[in-house]
């Protein structure tokens, strides 16, 4: 057991040191913008995070050769996603826009999860260093902290794939895991080039200061393609009042909620992937068929007059749930009050649903709805077939495969497991008394780290509340098994191995 | 989508080692560009279908 929390804690602080190195980038936009006080928050941020990763790294310094086995692994990432949102959460603290150490802890796993929910007050003057590290840390969530270790901190260690595989992200583009972190980067930092320019643009032509279409371009870009759903104004994209930047960010988050491996696939020259793949084909239909009765459902009730406001209200809502990212280009309490039972059901599925696996998305991800509806499929033409008749499904996921019972079983265990835990966070928030439907959409939004609202997450939400919300960002974000695999670990460290009957 | 069960063996010493991200397949940087433009384009034109059913969908029940 000693060898093995030496090895994990030896990880676990070189992780908090990279968390440290970020803070570099949030304390620079405060220089150049001249906010002393927001940089020296940052500096202390960054002295006390490094302070903690060197010290756990020296102690430890005998797990830097150990081989991690897949439940050290697993406790590496879940510990490294709890020390970053305690210690991501210093700078927001001590800048006075939370009112508590556990609204900014809030804030920072909303961030590193994707989700987008948000405890800030006064968001309209939050000072641009603040803002930097909102949506840089969304960013880092979305490509994954491991992925950014095993990319410019760790050179090579053995077992960096079972910590790859506990962050939610289980197959390589390229053969060696490191180049697949590597290659992650690139596709993303492509797509930073191309979309903060083209929302810089956009900034430009509908009025904006130069330097701060810049600086919004860049930070609703990062928020876009995370799937992460910040923005630096209060009223979200509702604030640019255009068509353009609505229909840009659409573009860039449904990107931004494609598997990297589909990226890469697509980069590589196979093109025809993205419409014969089983995560864009699922994503087309379920989207398509939700939206569907979400603008059906906004029509008959007249929320509004014509087709354009309901593809930018409506459809953009619907497809900013289904990609999990959280845009909102309606008010928080027009959900619950205006939309009607049958639109609010249908994002709270789309939701659930989420964007494709290995991306930066969360939900139960596309291949799973695919997998599980082509099982059902299977089911039913195996009952219709004569008895001795040879029944194979198929699913093209990269290439043409045979669905198989091992697939269908943990598809279906991942589906059940998010169901669970968005009943416990339902449960939770309908016992502190809001109306079942807000209960329900805010609890999707949750588990689902999508980010949209219906008006239940707010500064003034009891502390308990906040503390659920972030407990089931953490375990939609990392899709269970790492976070149960800690929890196990953590049993196994507080009793006796007598009781257990487990050895380390 | 295997998670549960950890498929293969750590292969993060793998031939794919000396790989380089740019020099696949023999690639210079040129091509990678063009690849990384051409992937750009497709899955941005990829999204615009997607954009454009919702605007089809919007249309017909807005009417």
């Amino acid at each position: 057991m000693a060898r093995s929390l030496v090895a994990i804690g030896y990880y676990t602080g070189q992780m908090v040191m990279l968390l440290a190195g970020t803070m570099s980038l949030p304390l620079l936009t405060a220089l150049v913008s001249r906010e002393p006080v927001v940089a020296l928050d940052f500096l202390t941020g960054m002295g006390v995070s490094f302070s903690v990763g060197a010290a756990l790294v020296l102690v430890c310094k005998r797990g830097r050769k150990a081989d991690l086995t897949w439940s050290q692994g697993m406790v590496v990432v879940a510990l490294s996603w709890v020390a970053s949102t305690a210690l991501g959460a210093l700078p927001y603290y001590l800048s006075g826009y939370w009112g508590s150490y556990l609204d900014a802890m809030f804030d920072v796993m909303s961030g590193l999860t994707t989700t987008g929910l948000t405890l800030v007050r006064d968001l309209d003057h939050v000072p641009d260093g603040i803002n930097m590290w909102r949506h840089f840390l969304s960013w880092l969530g979305g490509q994954g902290i491991v992925v950014l270790a095993l990319s410019f901190l760790i050179r090579s260690i053995p077992g960096a794939f079972k910590m790859y595989v506990g962050e939610g992200k289980d197959e390589r583009l390229l053969p060696n895991v490191i180049s697949t972190a590597k290659a992650i980067w690139y596709v993303s930092l492509v797509y930073l080039a191309v979309g903060a320019a083209v929302l810089w643009a956009v900034g430009v032509r509908i009025g904006l200061p130069t330097d701060r279409a810049f600086l919004h371009g860049l930070w609703v870009f990062m928020a876009a393609w995370s799937t992460g759903g910040f923005a630096p104004q209060s009223q979200n994209i509702i604030y640019y009042h255009s068509l353009a930047y609505e229909v840009v960010t659409m573009v860039f988050f449904i990107i931004g909620s494609f598997n990297f491996n589909l990226h890469w696939a697509i980069w590589s020259g196979n093109r025809r992937e993205i419409y014969r793949n089983i995560e864009t084909v699922t994503f087309a239909v379920t989207s398509t068929v939700l939206a569907t009765l979400v603008l059906w459902e906004l029509s008959r009730l007249g929320v509004y007059g014509d087709a354009v406001s309901l593809f930018r209200r409506g459809y953009y809502s619907l497809i900013s749930a289904h990609t999990t990212t959280g845009f909102m280009t309606t008010y928080a309490r027009q959900f619950a009050l205006e939309w009607g039972p049958l639109s609010l059901l249908a994002i709270t599925i789309a939701m659930l649903f989420g964007g494709s696996a290995s991306s930066t998305a969360g939900g139960f991800k596309a291949v799973r709805i695919g997998i599980a509806f082509k099982a059902v499929v299977f089911e039913v033409r195996r009952l219709l077939y004569p008895e001795r008749a040879v029944v194979v499904e198929k699913i093209h996921l990269w290439r043409d495969v045979v669905l198989g019972d091992k697939q269908v079983k943990s598809a279906l265990t991942i589906i059940v497991l998010y169901v669970f835990a968005w009943f416990a966070v339902f449960a939770a928030t309908a016992a502190y008394g809001y109306d079942l439907p807000s209960a329900m959409f805010e609890a999707a939004s949750v588990v689902g780290n999508v980010g949209l609202s219906a008006g239940v997450t707010s500064a003034t939400m009891p502390a308990f509340l906040k503390s659920v919300y972030i407990m089931g960002m953490w375990v939609g974000r990392l899709e269970f098994m790492a976070v149960f695999v800690f929890a196990g670990y953590i049993l196994r460290l507080a009793k006796p191995a007598w009781i257990t009957g487990s050895r380390a | 989508m295997s998670r549960l069960t950890p498929r293969g063996d750590d292969l993060d010493r793998s031939p794919g080692d000396n790989i380089r991200i740019g020099q696949r397949r023999g690639r210079d940087d040129k091509s990678d560009i063009a690849a990384a433009v051409a992937g750009v384009a497709v899955e941005v034109a990829g999204s615009g279908v997607l954009i454009l059913l919702g605007l089809a969908v919007a249309i017909l029940m807005g009417r």
